[in-house]
């Protein structure tokens, strides 16, 4: 982010660099939680797929405002990526990848098996130009964070994952939906109106009775999730025919007011 | 609901199949089947019901297909004959990577994304699945190649790991070769199980021993990520696919080093996916994003550096020829029997295909030092000639006994510079040029059997004239020259003055000059193409002494020697690109030929279109005497395709026409905006011109008056074109004017735009919106191609989305969308009636002040994020209404009114929260605005029926095209055609 020479034309490319954030995602987050407040008393957070940082830089400016709170210990912030990240206040940083199935045990051991209150990821693979299996490798990255959340977050906690809307976005609407109160497909102004690109806020987590997640290393995002509403086809002797998926579609919010700054403008 | 049908599909092709002779082709959810021997198209057949062919894997006359999730075995048989098999179609629980048959027929083996192979029979029912322990972290690649019954391996490229290579068997890890940077996007072994070769992100391809994995060697070249590779020649040879759009191929030594043998750029601009290779008759098949399905003759040994007649090459040709220490050749030319050669010593050879041997023909001093050759091949003539006017024209015969010989001495010009030789019709002629200006523009005409003369003309010569090439039409020369000027000598009148036309193309040297037609009112079309890449079609009226430009244009890179029309009516062109030597079907826009012979400076003559399709190029380079024959048959174009990237917006109006074929034009994030021929049966498009104005993606393009085209972009670029049908070689377009820019911000675009035309008057109204919200009002001048500014403004600070003039009240109205969510309207009335009185009174040449944009009269917030698309809609001469899709998924309709006293009422009629899964991209009313279609980026075409207030759905279809983002609809009787632009382009029927 922030490489190519048109961010840096980009207003939001220059008010990360005066605020002293590494890259303009941070408006996103901040803009995504100023509409829905999520990180309001939050003490526990795991960021995925956060390198350079500028979404843990938020996060540590926003949990430990108070420099002195006693509470202050209780607090944890951890993030992860296949990069490495150079350090930041108050926050751990894991240099892993989030579809391993080992880095939930690392992530774990480091909440020393207490629960996170929020769970974001603003991932995003690289690009081939081949529409279905970018789409397709974007989706396996959520499905990856979401495994990892569904292990990592208590009840009633709050999932915020980078999607795309492209082809296949209704379905995974309709999976979320047996994992949350509410789905809420969000845009900050500050993500390109031109890119595909916008937010999932999933609000008040509340798995299926019954079902107790399980990450082992063998298993397969679909095989993980079987059972629980989301894994769609269960290995039957037989390859299934064509039939529709279900599908839903998301509540749209735009966020950060229309009158901030606009990520498309040429200023 | 109304018929709807998908008529025809154009976008990315992934991957392509030989089958003996046949060749596949995946084509979004469709396969292609081809004939490769005529490049013909044999059937489409549709396979999946909405997932893209990935793969093609073929066993006998079995046939296992794939992509995304999905997989289908058919019958050789049935692609050819069916025209959908996708009832069969069967769902995997991932994304499948690779699917191949088992030794024994009667089984398939499926790789995942997830590194596990499904076992299963032709039906589906599955017999085992298999993986290796831990590793089932998500794969960009992989292949499974079987060797055996029991001798089955796995090649898993990975994200993070390297390769892992894998026992199906066993089920157990052979080996893990690390060693490439990032992704592994294509890795195979070769069918005598011995080697591997992977590809990745970071450019590379290796090479790597499959006993013990050992790295062999890493080759370079690709100068993008590599996507697809594979074994050919008996594993000797490596084919390589890649973003840089090219196909390479690498010879493997025996010391197991790759060496990088030829390139060929056979997609555009981005992206080459797939490739195969006939392995017995030696050609590629390629096929890229562009949509282009193209065959390659890789045989350049045997065919390409053609050996001359009886197996003699062009090599062989020079050594024979026997040059002394210090003669060099100075002119050579290509005739029916052989070759005929000039050198400093003035010695004149001649070389014959048909016994392989150079013979001297004759020596004449008076060549010596200074000599130029040339030639008319149907005549079998040969004109040689020297500075001091010394000319010697030679026929020879079909087996190339000289037949005639004549002497010419021209005394009457202080010394020669340049002698052209052109035959027209029954005339012979040789037109003369001195480098002294006071000295004449001389033509010589011959009787063309006995070569004696005829007749001998001569003008004052015109200033800053040095011609360069002539063409001859009815009794005038027509003479390229520098300064991109044209003359015409009238022979029938010598006496008059010659007429020059200067500035016909931008550029200096004029390169070629060729007929083309005539039309029923006696102009003559010319196709000028200039060194500087810039190439023109021209009508000249010699009567009128006239001219004017149809058609301009520029080639991608390079300079440009000539050009002309094939068989095939393509449009091909030649020149140089520094050291080499090309020539591109402009039509198709595909490399048909190139040879590295070291640039233009030197000595160089080509004779394309000869019989059979072949061309011929001679060239010196380093004394030698090097002919390379082309084949047209080197590059044969299945499928054309489309653009190279993104198509932005496609338009269309049933009144332009050519030949029954509507013209389409297609703008794209390529920068190019190409005139196409669109068939309303068979929904079957053909580009013919490919523009290459723009500097930066296209935003927008729209027709519009009679004949009008104007699109738009970044860095403010907005081009005004004239498009010409009454031509009968093909419809034409140039650019007329392009929009005064404001800045050189290359991130400021015009968004979008409209025009207004005046009644009775040619200038017309134009208005543009920004990126960074300024709204500007244009009045072009048709009298001198110019825009004035008559508005400037600005909204908010705002992105700009959409902008549409109407009348509203009997007065000019201005609709604006923007990224706020936001209608706005202005009152733009005392422009318009000013202009317009002014018009009237006759006093409209004048020009007027700009003004600024006053406040906006009215506006409505109806989306929660941008606007992306609007279409209008007159309700009554008091109130409009405003179809609206947004990056909200909302489709809404907004009516504006104007109500008593002038105010101005708005309010939003109805609006669909949750329209679409995702941004909608684009909105068009049709069927007298009784309908609404609407498309969205997730891939779903909705067409609505429009009633009082409300918008009822009455379709919704899937389409194939990614990214989608336009559309275009044209009205026939009794039903419409629908164009879907996007990643590809689709055209659907509608009937009503
Ligand atoms: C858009 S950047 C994140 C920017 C970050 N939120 C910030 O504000 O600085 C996307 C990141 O996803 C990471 N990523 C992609 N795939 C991953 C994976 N499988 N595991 C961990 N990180 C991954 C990339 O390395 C990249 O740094």
């Amino acid at each position: 982010m922030g490489k190519s020479s048109k961010d840096k034309r980009d207003l939001y490319y220059r008010k990360a660099k005066e605020l002293g954030y590494r890259a303009r995602s941070a408006f996103k987050l901040l803009q995504l939680d100023k509409e829905f407040q999520f990180l309001d008393g939050v003490t526990r957070v795991v960021d995925l797929c956060a390198a350079p940082g500028s979404w843990s830089q938020v996060l540590s400016k926003r949990l430990f405002e108070d420099a002195d709170s006693v509470e202050n210990s209780e607090k944890k912030i951890v993030a992860v990526d296949l990069q490495p990240m150079f350090p930041i206040d108050n926050v751990t940083t894991l240099q892993a990848d989030i579809t391993h199935p080992k880095t939930l045990n690392k992530i774990m051991e480091l909440f020393e098996g207490q629960k996170a209150d929020f769970v974001c990821s603003d991932g995003a693979p690289d690009v081939t130009g081949l529409h279905d299996l970018d789409e397709y490798v974007q989706q396996q990255l959520i499905l990856s964070a979401l495994q990892l959340t569904t292990c990592l977050l208590r009840e009633g906690g709050v999932f915020v994952a980078k999607i795309f809307r492209g082809r296949d976005i209704d379905m995974l609407y309709s999976q979320l939906g047996f994992l949350f109160e509410r789905v809420v497909c969000a845009k900050p102004r500050s993500s390109r109106g031109t890119s595909l690109e916008s937010f999932i806020v999933c609000i008040g987590y509340k798995p299926p009775k019954h079902w107790v997640p399980k990450l082992d290393v063998n298993t397969s995002v679909e095989t993980f999730f079987e059972g629980c509403g989301i894994g769609r086809l269960s290995l039957e002797d037989k390859l299934a025919g064509y039939s529709e998926e279900p599908r839903s579609i998301a509540e749209f919010i735009s966020c950060g007011g229309l009158d901030s700054f606009d990520s498309d403008a040429t200023y | 609901m109304a018929l709807l049908s998908e008529l025809s599909h154009y976008g990315p092709s992934i991957c392509v199949k030989f089958v003996r002779e046949k060749v596949l082709a995946g084509y979004g959810p469709f396969v292609h089947v081809y004939d490769s021997k005529n490049g013909q198209l044999l059937n489409v057949v549709r396979i999946f019901h909405i997932n893209k062919v990935h793969g093609i894997s073929v066993k006998n006359e079995t046939i296992v297909i794939y992509g995304g999730k999905s997989v289908c075995v058919v019958k050789l048989l049935a692609l050819m004959e069916k025209k959908d098999v996708s009832s069969d179609e069967k769902r995997c629980h991932e994304w499948i990577i690779d699917a191949v048959f088992h030794a024994d027929d009667k089984r398939i083996l499926i790789l995942t994304s997830y590194n596990q192979v499904i076992t299963c029979g032709y039906d589906g029912s599955i017999e085992s699945v298999t993986g290796i322990l831990g590793e089932k972290a998500i794969l960009y690649s992989g292949s499974i190649r079987v060797l055996s019954k029991n001798e089955i391996y796995v090649n898993a490229g990975t994200v993070l790991e390297g390769i892992i290579i894998w026992d199906l068997i066993k089920e157990k890890t052979l080996l893990k070769l690390t060693g490439h940077e990032g992704s592994i996007f294509s890795v195979k072994t070769s069918d005598n199980g011995k080697l591997i070769a992977s590809c990745s992100d970071d450019r590379s391809i290796k090479l790597w021993n499959f006993e013990d994995g050992r790295l062999l060697s890493t080759a370079w070249g690709h100068t993008a990520r590599i996507w697809d590779l594979q074994f050919i020649c008996d594993n000797k040879r490596i084919a390589s696919v890649s973003e840089d759009s090219t196909c390479r191929i690498w010879r493997i030594l025996e010391t197991s080093e790759l060496v990088l043998e030829e390139t060929y750029n056979v997609h555009l601009i981005k992206s080459s996916w797939g490739v195969d290779v006939n392995e017995e008759k030696l050609v590629a098949a390629t096929c890229g994003n562009d949509g282009k399905v193209v065959l390659t003759n890789l045989n350049q040994d045997g065919t390409m550096r053609q050996s001359l007649g009886s197996g003699l090459s062009s090599e062989l040709a020079v050594r024979d020829m026997e040059l002394g220490e210090t003669e060099i050749i100075k002119g050579a030319f290509w005739l029916e029997f052989g070759i005929v050669v000039v050198t400093s010593m003035g010695r004149i050879l001649k070389y014959s295909n048909s016994n392989s041997e150079w013979s001297a023909i004759t020596e004449e001093p008076r060549f010596i030092s200074f000599s130029v050759m040339t030639g008319i091949q149907s005549q079998g003539l040969i004109l040689i000639w020297s500075s001091s006017g010394e000319l010697l024209l030679m026929r020879f015969s079909q087996n190339g006994e000289l037949i005639q010989r004549k002497n010419l001495s021209i005394r009457s010009m202080s010394k020669i510079m340049n002698c052209l030789l052109v035959l027209s019709g029954s005339d012979l002629m040789i037109a003369i040029e001195s480098p002294n200006s006071r000295d004449p523009f001389m033509c010589v005409k011959l009787d063309p059997k006995t070569l004696d003369k005829t007749m001998q003309l001569s003008w004052p010569k015109p200033l800053k004239f040095v011609s360069t090439c002539l063409a001859v039409l009815d009794e005038k020369l027509v003479v390229g020259s520098r300064f991109s000027s044209v003359a015409v000598f009238d022979m029938a009148c010598p006496n008059n003055e010659p007429v020059v036309w200067r500035n016909l193309t931008p550029g200096d040297a004029i390169s070629s000059i060729s007929f083309v037609e005539c039309t029923s009112d006696e102009k003559s079309l010319f196709s000028v193409t200039n060194r500087d890449g810039f190439y023109a079609f021209v009508l000249l009226d010699f009567k009128k002494k006239s001219f004017s430009v149809l058609h301009n244009n520029r080639v991608s890179k390079g300079f440009l020697e000539g050009a002309f029309y094939n068989e095939s009516g393509d449009y091909i062109t030649y020149g140089f690109r520094s050291s080499l030597f090309y020539v591109f079907n402009e039509t198709k826009q595909q490399e048909i030929a190139t040879e590295v012979c070291g640039g233009a400076h030197r000595l160089w003559k080509f004779f394309p279109n000869l019989e059979n399709d072949v061309s011929i190029f001679l060239y010196v380079r380093a004394k030698k005497l090097h002919v390379k024959k082309f084949s047209g048959l080197r590059t044969i174009v299945l499928n054309t395709g489309i653009h190279g990237r993104e198509i932005r917006d496609l338009t269309l109006i049933n009144k332009l026409n050519f030949k029954g074929l509507y013209l389409l034009c297609t703008g794209s994030e390529d920068t190019t905006v190409k005139l196409n021929l669109l068939d309303s049966k068979t929904g079957s498009i053909k580009t013919v011109w490919t523009q290459r104005k723009h500097t930066s993606g296209l935003q927008r393009c729209k027709f519009f008056g009679s004949n009008f085209m104007i699109s738009s972009g970044a860095r403010e670029e907005l081009f005004l074109w004239e498009v010409n049908t009454s031509m009968n070689s093909n419809p034409y377009i140039r650019m007329l004017a392009s929009l005064p820019t404001s800045s050189d911000s290359p991130d400021l675009r015009i968004m979008d735009f409209d025009f207004l035309g005046f009644e009775h008057f040619n200038d017309f109204l134009l208005a543009t919106a920004y990126s960074d919200s300024a709204i500007k009002v244009w009045r072009y001048k048709q009298k001198c191609s110019k825009f004035e500014l008559l508005v400037s403004g600005h909204y908010k600070d705002c992105c700009l989305l959409n902008i549409k003039f109407t009348m509203f009240d009997g007065k000019l109205h201005l609709i604006v969308s923007a990224t706020d969510g936001m209608l706005i309207l202005w009152d733009l009335n005392i422009v318009y009636s000013s202009l317009y009185e002014r018009l009237i009174s006759g006093s409209g040449a004048e020009s007027l002040p700009t003004q600024s944009l006053p406040e906006f009269v009215s506006r409505i917030s109806v989306h929660k994020a941008g606007v992306r698309a609007i279409d209008v809609k007159a309700l009554s001469s008091k109130q409009v209404r405003i179809f609206s899709g947004g990056d909200d998924n909302a489709l809404a309709m907004t009516d504006f009114k104007i109500i008593e006293g002038n105010h101005y009422a708005c309010e939003v009629i109805c609006r669909n929260q949750s329209a679409s899964a995702s941004t909608i991209t684009s909105v068009g009313l049709f069927q007298n605005g009784q309908t609404l279609a609407t498309t969205s980026v997730d891939q779903k075409v909705q067409f609505y029926n429009v009633s009082e207030n409300e918008l009822n759905i009455v379709g919704k279809r899937a389409t194939t095209v990614a990214d989608t983002g336009c559309l275009a609809a044209l009205e026939l009787e009794e039903r419409a055609m629908i164009l879907i632009g996007g990643m590809g382009l689709s055209v659907w029927n509608y009937e009503y």
